[in-house]
């Protein structure tokens, strides 16, 4: 089933917003990118925190097939480093591009749009406390290196050949 | 290098103005005596005070305390060794419990009580909620390592470490010396004479004392702490005026310590359990030269723990065996509540993972423990409520001395933690207003003392690091019920544009 792009409202951003807390803000620019900005709750897993984090979330009517944007400007987030998943602009890497797309489609494909807009928002936002937070125990200095235990994708392009590999081999 | 000098040298280079001590060397003296603490009590309102008039208000009634406790001390032939605060220690040198030592010991109670009584309570009103004392007998052993530090002289012994406890709150909350009494070990009223309570420790009524001591009254000693009191007073230099605070104020060059301040920090309190049983074997076996060497090793890991990189330390004079410091929150990315939800955990243990030689920044020091143990407790407050964070840090400013204090709710809440039953060495102790704040993953490895006390058996950073990286491993993400299905597991990747 092909994704109808223009019966799907531009409803992820919305769902951000309702998932962050205040002081949040949401800007559509230039009536394409929905611009979400607030405080993520940095709870996830078995981590219960009043911890929050400042985070910006850019959300294009594609974002079926592009993950959002997310970026952190927290003074104690980790620096541009592959260790801790941001990139070079400052953007968190919470979660491979050609996964999400798999995801959200099959999502959309079952369940409809509003499941794949609910799904998105509380999968984005859950990669992000989860990422956020581990950045934050690197500077308590809790945690000086990404732990093992902690899974993530292989960098840049093998992470795509190893998400591929996954796929077929399930 | 440890000199051993006359009390008096000792005291002599605690003054203003005494040449400094080199790096390394420390004066000594083995003295034997009455040690006597005193502690004014002020409300929650001054001792936590959040307001700046308060503070200032708060830090020239301690000034005045300090000052009247100084010239009453030289009157009645005793020595002012510490002043922490609300806190005093007076050292009275006599070689025996005796009749004639006791009823002396009790004279001053008398008087000392009746002049803060006067003093005190009419400067600081219906904040002024008493004033109590404790006294006990022995030897004990007294550092200084010049008057770059503080003012205050360290004490080592059981008889320089029991009164101060007996000045704490008891179990049930209640304090175990209620005001306008002096508690003494029963054992030596029983050497008097006198028929004392059934237990170790009996309080006596000294203000308005009762017909058992009301002979030991002595007007001519009340007259004369009083004249030397208001000359004392009459001569005090201004106090410090209060600024608020935070850690980017000690990392510019503005920093100085002519200036009281008042910050949002946690307290942490270190002390050296069966230390004071080894200074007492110390004194049996005549070996208290070697125990002194390991005593400055140990403050010297204190000095150390102190200089994290990136996170301001200060250092506060020791009381007895106990070192005690202010914790700041980190200069950059972090605020107090940012700090409250792991700190009070996390520096501890990164204390306790230093002594045995692990923990971010190793050292050396853990040889001098012998087999005295730390227990930490690490206090903050909530920034709502009664149990304020705000700190007190001032020097009080007598005629000769300069003493260092910090005062507020959590420097008496860390106290009171290491006073807490069943708290011995190894144990990290943290109040119950900070434990709610703690993070999930930190709260699990405590388990709840009391209503007031949380506590952490061989809490250590690698405790903490395997919790916490555990904690946040994720099998399954949450559950969407309009996708009816889990969201996947997060699986962070790194990509840069080419």
């Amino acid at each position: 089933m092909m994704i109808n792009k223009k019966a799907i409202p531009p409803n992820l951003a919305m769902r951000l917003y309702d998932g962050i807390t205040s002081p949040k803000m949401y800007v559509i620019t230039k009536g394409v990118e929905h611009r979400v900005s607030g405080l993520v709750s940095l709870s996830h897993s078995q981590v219960n925190t009043r911890a929050l984090a400042s985070c910006h979330f850019v959300v294009t009517p594609a974002w079926m097939e592009e993950i959002p944007r997310v970026r952190c400007d927290e003074p104690w987030r980790a620096p541009e480093d592959p260790e801790w998943h941001i990139d070079n602009e400052g953007y968190l890497c919470a979660e491979l591009g050609l996964r999400w797309a798999d995801e959200i489609k099959q999502t959309y494909c079952q369940r409809g749009a509003c499941a794949a807009a609910d799904y998105a928002a509380k999968w984005l936002l859950n990669s992000t406390a989860t990422l956020l937070y581990r950045q934050r125990l690197r500077f308590r200095g809790v945690i000086p290196r990404w732990q093992n235990q902690w899974n993530y994708w292989a960098h840049w392009r093998a992470g795509e050949a190893e998400y591929r590999m996954q796929k077929e081999r399930a | 290098m440890i000199r051993t000098v006359p009390l008096r040298q000792l005291i002599e280079s605690t003054k203003r103005g005494a040449q400094y001590f080199a790096s390394g060397e420390v004066d000594s003296s083995r003295e034997v005596g009455f040690h006597i603490y005193g502690e004014i009590r002020l409300s929650l309102k001054m001792t936590a005070a959040e307001d700046t008039n308060d503070a200032q208000r708060y830090l020239s009634i301690l000034q005045d305390y300090a000052s009247i406790a100084n010239a009453c001390a030289n009157v009645a032939q005793a020595e002012l060794l510490e002043v922490q605060g609300e806190r005093i220690h007076v050292l009275m040198p006599c070689p025996r419990a005796d009749r004639s030592a006791v009823d002396r010991v009790i004279s001053f109670a008398i008087s000392l009580s009746d002049l803060v009584y006067k003093k005190i309570g009419a400067k600081a009103g219906k904040e002024f909620q008493g004033f109590a004392l404790a006294a006990d007998h022995g030897e004990a052993l007294l550092l200084h390592s010049g008057n770059g530090s503080s003012g205050s002289i360290i004490s080592l012994g059981p008889a320089a470490n029991a009164p101060a406890k007996r000045l704490g709150i008891a179990q049930d909350g209640t304090v175990k010396t209620p005001a306008q009494h002096l508690a003494m070990k029963s054992e030596i009223l029983k050497a008097i004479g006198y028929v004392p309570e059934s237990c170790e420790w009996t309080n006596i009524k000294v203000m308005d004392a009762s017909i058992v001591f009301a002979h030991l009254s002595d007007a001519d000693l009340t007259t004369r702490m009083n004249f030397s009191a208001d000359d004392e007073l009459a001569r005090n230099p201004v106090p410090q005026s209060v600024i608020s605070a935070t850690s980017s104020y000690f990392s510019g060059p503005s920093y100085s310590p002519s200036q009281a301040l008042k910050l949002s920090a946690f307290c942490l309190r270190a002390d050296l359990d069966g230390f004071t049983r080894e200074v007492q074997n110390a004194f049996d076996t005549g070996h208290t030269q070697k125990l002194l060497q390991r005593f400055i090793a140990i403050t010297e890991f204190a000095k150390q723990f102190a200089s994290m990189p990136d996170r301001k330390i200060i250092s506060l004079p020791w009381a007895g065996d106990c070192a005690n410091m202010i914790v700041l929150p980190k200069v950059v990315g972090e605020s107090y509540s940012d700090a409250q939800m792991y700190v009070p955990a996390q520096i501890p243990a990164e204390w306790h993972s230093q002594v045995k030689g692990g923990g971010n920044m190793p050292n050396p020091a853990s040889k001098a423990m012998g087999v005295s143990r730390w227990a930490v407790a690490c206090v903050g407050g909530e920034l709502e409520g009664e149990s304020s964070p705000v700190i007190l840090l001032a020097t009080l400013r007598t005629t000769t001395r300069d003493f260092v204090i910090a005062a507020g709710w959590s420097v008496g809440r860390s106290a009171d933690a290491l006073e807490a039953q069943d708290v011995r060495g190894c144990d990290t102790v943290i109040a119950y207003e900070d434990y709610q704040a703690l993070d999930s993953t930190y709260k699990e490895l405590f388990v709840e003392l009391d209503s007031r006390f949380w506590i952490s058996r061989d809490l250590d950073v690698h405790r903490i690091k395997n919790k916490c990286a555990a904690a946040s491993v994720q099998i399954t993400g949450p559950y969407v019920p309009s996708a009816r299905r889990n969201v996947p597991d997060p699986k962070p990747h790194w990509q840069h544009d080419d």
